[in-house]
Parts: structure tokens; sequence; C-alpha cells
């Protein structure tokens, strides 16, 4: 799609591990396509060892992909001369988890945040005072806070501090991974808001990734979800939240518990274990646990299938063909 | 089921926990009331540092030295006052009457050891049980579900995956048999399609077992799913405790209420989500009065003072001097 801000393209990643003295590959993620619109937010839902956290860092350029690319604004990322790398920094800031191992504490507040600043040519010392003082107020902390360290913060003001860095070089994409996990809940709503808000003002994209759906939904347009290192199913966070395709996605939502006691329970609860990625299952990835497979689900990997709601989803079952 | 004029089988009185002695030492926990009775689950919520986890160890006299020595009030177990008890008596309540399943499965099981010698270590304790250790163990694995458990006995803990863990700890937990089980925060560190499992087969075995449970978390989903009564805590007291639904629909504290509204859910597409202001206190800023006044949406004078705690409804006790009337969502 044109406009998109970053794409990637069958983007995969492989890694060789060595596993009980046998060499081995991992495919963390494979053939992945993203668009992600100016603008909006895409949401990244899926459990540990789906490909999330390697997308990530593939998108951030912290990972090299061994198939496929990353596109920045319709080039390929892997031969960005080093201006324009030094650009792609600017405009495409991370936050991370864990605002106790990101933010290095050795480091003024004020250091931390001024530090993508390098990455702008022919700014004064001055520019530089201001613009930190600005982002801190944006993230609700003060400008006199520049010169304190990260251990004076608690959990939920640090993130503000790692939001405040991702944003004070004025970019145009934030890649958030997981930021409210590690929070207290009081906390994550705040971080929500000011995320949301920032998104707003400054007219960021963003990707958002999550392993809760209800997180998702409140913040993203888009979702796509990760089983394995595929994308099993995408559609707006609307129609991923409450109407479903994919089983795995229906198991996802069925798992995600609502503060109500008197929820219905669900019709197809989830079931079964993760497996190994080094040792994925045949055809489609989530037959081992999926109750309605049928004999071709594990022999074939399903194709991509219109869903009712506008999305795609990799199931045998929306087959139009299908014939059981 | 138990009604409510059955003993409840542990009865916390004026519970504390101080750094140091003399009442004016900070408290981690102060003045905890709470009875959980026989074959019920009562759910502990609260945000990290509220004190909750402190109180799930104090049950069991495992707090470290120092805080050990700050305990003061009463833990009433069947008759029995744990805060007195001593070294022979813990012993024989620790995994025979009262059992724990803490937040990572990695840290409780040894990591140089296979899973049948962890659990074969605790079943050796069980001396009434008849068969072989060999066949009770793998009882014990098939009780949680974990196939081919013959197989598994000879696994050590990284050979397996982290909701296989975890029913590990939960199957070694449960040798003996344990009439009240302390589960801290036991599927925090578990994928949700896990934690759903994990969960449904916690409730199953606690059926079972007639086991009652003080379930500790600071997920409300967690929490309505499990329970049948609630107590929220805030900065090391209970601000309020009630049925489940009664916490849920018609929460009376400003901070049940706040907390239950900034989460966000599935079905309901909001622009921002309702907020708390600041962030909860640590031990050594508490302040004066109500504990939450800082932060809560209708502080007055009168919250300078602390607040008794107060049954509003039946069974259903708050700690405030304004507490909310109207129901949940009817705004």
């Amino acid at each position: 799609m044109s406009g998109a801000i970053i794409s990637a393209r069958r983007l995969g990643r492989v890694f060789k591990v060595t596993n009980g003295g046998k060499k081995q590959d991992l495919h963390a993620v494979s053939a992945l396509d993203i668009d992600l619109m100016p603008g909006k937010i895409l949401g990244v839902v899926g459990e540990s060892g789906c490909g999330k956290t390697t997308l990530n860092r593939m998108l951030l350029l912290l990972d090299t992909p061994t198939e496929g690319e990353v596109l920045f604004k319709g080039q390929d990322c892997s031969t960005l001369a080093a201006e324009a790398r030094r650009e792609f920094r600017r405009a495409v800031q991370p936050v991370f988890q864990n605002p106790f191992s990101s933010l290095d504490p050795r480091m003024r507040v004020g250091q931390i945040i001024a530090e993508p600043l390098a990455t702008i040519a022919g700014m004064s010392k001055q520019d530089i005072q201001n613009r930190v003082g600005e982002v801190l107020v944006a993230v609700g902390l003060r400008a006199e806070d520049a010169r304190r360290f990260p251990n004076e913060f608690s959990g939920g003001q640090r993130q503000r501090i790692a939001i405040a860095r991702a944003i004070a070089s004025k970019p145009e994409v934030l890649m958030l991974d997981e930021p409210v996990s590690s929070q207290d809940i009081s906390i994550r709503a705040q971080i929500l808001n000011i995320l949301k808000d920032l998104q707003a003002d400054y007219g960021l994209s963003c990707v958002f990734i999550s392993h809760d759906l209800a997180t998702v939904r409140f913040m993203a347009d888009d979702v796509i979800v990760m089983y394995l290192g595929r994308v099993i199913e995408r559609g707006t966070a609307r129609a991923i939240c409450t109407t479903p395709a994919h089983p795995y996605t229906k198991a996802l939502l069925a798992a995600n518990l609502p503060p109500d006691p008197d929820a219905p329970r669900p019709e197809l609860p989830p079931q079964g274990e993760i497996p190994s990625p080094l040792n994925p299952p045949s055809g489609c990835a989530y037959h081992t646990r999926c109750p309605l497979r049928f004999e071709r689900c594990d022999r074939e990997r399903p194709n991509n299938y219109p869903t009712p709601h506008g999305g795609t989803a990799a199931c045998h079952l929306l087959d139009p063909n299908l014939t059981r | 089921m138990t009604t409510p004029t059955d003993p409840p089988l542990l009865d916390i009185r004026n519970l504390s926990v101080r750094l140091g002695e003399g009442a004016a030492s900070p408290a981690l926990i102060e003045n905890i009331n709470l009875r959980i009775r026989a074959g019920e689950t009562v759910g502990l919520v609260g945000e990290s540092g509220s004190g909750k986890t402190t109180l799930g160890m104090s049950l069991m006299r495992l707090l470290p030295p120092l805080l050990d020595r700050g305990l003061s009030g009463q833990i009433h177990y069947d008759g029995d006052d744990i805060v007195q008890m001593d070294r022979a008596e813990l012993t024989r309540l620790r995994g025979g009457e009262i059992s724990m399943i803490l937040q990572d499965p990695m840290a409780s099981l040894n990591p140089i050891f296979t899973i049948g010698n962890q659990l074969k270590e605790g079943l050796r304790l069980h001396a009434t049980a008849s068969g072989s250790l060999e066949d009770r163990a793998i009882a014990a694995l098939e009780s949680v579900r974990i196939p081919s458990p013959e197989a598994r006995l000879q696994n050590h803990p990284h050979q397996m995956s982290g909701g296989m863990r975890q029913r590990v700890v939960g199957a070694i937990s449960l040798t003996r048999a344990p009439r009240l089980l302390v589960a801290d925060e036991p599927t925090t560190s578990l994928d949700v399609t896990i934690q759903y499992q994990f969960l449904e087969l916690l409730k199953d075995l606690q059926k079972r077992a007639g086991m009652a449970m003080l379930f500790i978390t600071h997920d409300f989903g967690v929490v309505a799913k499990m329970c049948d009564r609630v107590a929220v805590m805030y900065a090391g007291q209970i601000v309020e405790e009630g049925p489940v639904r009664e916490i849920f629909r018609r929460p009376r504290h400003w901070y049940t209420r706040a907390l239950l509204d900034s989460v966000p859910t599935l079905d309901q597409a909001l622009d921002r989500l309702p907020t708390i202001p600041g962030s909860p206190p640590s031990v050594a800023n508490r302040p004066q009065g109500c504990r939450f006044h800082p932060r809560c949406a209708n502080a007055q004078a009168k919250c300078m003072q602390m607040p008794p705690m107060a049954e509003l409804a039946p069974a259903h006790d708050v700690r405030c001097w304004f507490p909310l009337q109207e129901q949940r969502g009817a705004a």
C-alpha cells in the first residue's frame, strides 16, 4: 500500500540455535506483511514465542531480517545511507516495557531525554534544554525534573520519562512494546491516556505491542494477531475484539477475564500448550490446540481468507470452497 | 457450601506488621481484620506496596526475621493462634494445613533436582497415604493434568513450560491436602490462554478438596472469575471488603470504584480512560488520615482523620467517611 510510513514485506527472521548439541533453525517471524499508515495505531497481539518482540526489533532496525524487507516511506531500510539512517533514528522511537532497565541510572533525566536530539544537526544547548523541558511537561512532569536521576522517580513516572525521551526528537513513529505491562493498574490508565493524547496531538503513528486484548482495543485502530511467528488474523480493533474469525483469536478473547463476576463462560475455552517455536506443528500451527480442527489442518498451511468484518484470517474454515 | 454461622477457618484480628517494635514504627500492614471460611475463596486485591504479599507471608510466618518480630495481633487458625506458634507447630502448619503458590514457578522449584524428586519430598512427609511413592507422585501430576506423568517425573524444571511448571508447583503444594491455599499472583507470569487453564484447574482442585483459598492478585478479571469475597488493600490497610458481586456492582470506596473504572474492557471503545491521579504512597510517606485522600475525587476536611471500617450492607465493610451510594454503570 502506498503512503505507509513503515511497511514490512514478507519479513522473516530465522535464528540459528543449538538445541541439545543439534543445530536448528528457529523461525521467529515468517512472511509478515504490515503497513503502518500515518496517524494510525497498529496493535500487535500474541503470546510468548509469537515473534512480537523480534518484529519490534526489526522494525526499529535493531535486528536484521533474514528474509523480506522493512520499508521506511517506501525505501528499503537495508540500503539506507548513513544520513537517511540518522533520519530514521530521529523519526522512529521506541518505548520499552520496563523503565527500570530502559533508563540509564547514572544519567540525569535531562541527559536521557536529550540523547535522541543528537540525531538532529544544529541544535544549540539552549534549544536542547527548552525541548527537554517541553516534553517533560507534555508527559505530566515538571521541567525541573531534568536535573534529577531516574531512581528518584516511581515506576509510572519513569515510564513518563521514557515517553518524553521518545517524543523529544519530534518523531513520526512510536514503537511501543508492552509499555504498561510492568505498571500498577492505577498507573496504566494514566500512561495509556498520555500515549493516546500525544498520538493525537502530534499525529504520530504507533505500533502497539501487547498481550492484552482489552488494552489493544482501547489503543489501536487496526490489529494483527500473531501465533508462532505468523499473522493469523488481521482486522479493525473492534472486529478483532468483538467478532474474531480465527479460532486462536477466539481463544485469546475467551482467556480475557472481564471484571465482571457474572460474565458468561466462553463457548470455546482455550486449551493446550503453546508449542515450541523450534518444533512448530505442520500445516496450520494452531491445529494442535484448535477445537475445530479437521484433517486438512495438519497437512496444509491455510491461506489468508477474507473475514465477514473486512479483515483476513488464516483458517481453512473460512475457505469459500471448503468441502468437508 | 458453608453457612455464615460456621466458625471461620482463618480469623485474622488486628494484624499489623511494623518495621520495629512499638505502635509508632511505620507499618507495612496495619490493623487487618479478615476471615476465611472453609471452602471459600477470598480475593486480596491491591497495587504494589499495598501490603498484600506481606499479609500472605505473615499467615505462614514466612516474613523475614526483622518483620516477623514486628508482627502483632492474632491469626486464629482452627482455634490456634499462628502468631503465638513455636517452630514445631509452624512446621506442622506449613505445607500440611496451609500451603502456598507463588508468582514465579522457577523460583519455587529447585533447578538441579528432577520434578519427581521434588514431588516425593513432600509426599514422604505424608505418612498416612497408601501406595508407592512413585505411584503417588504420578497420581499427583495426573491430578494437575500433566500429560505422560511417568516421563515428566524425570524432567528438570527447565525442561518444562511456564504453565507446566506452575502446575507442578500446584501439585507439590497440594500433596498434603492443605485446608487453606495462599495463592500469591500465581498466574501473573503466565500467558493468558495458559492462565485461563490454570485458574480452571485450581478452581476444580479446590472444589474437590473443599479447600479454602486466599487469592492475592492485582487483576480484577481474575478476582471476578475466582473469588467469593474480595478485600481491597490500599497503603497497608483493607479499605473495602465484601461479596464479589457487591464489590463489582456497588463499590462503596472511592478507590475501589476508581480502580475498576480505569480498567479497559473489550466491549466499549472509550476515548480516554478514567484515571486516579498520582501514585500509591510508599511506606515512609503514607499520608495522615484516610490513606487515599490525596488521590481521592471526593476528599474533604474530615478525611484528615482516619475513617473506621464500617459495615454498610450485610458483610460489606468500607473504610470511608463518605461512602459511594450509587451503583456502578448506573450514571
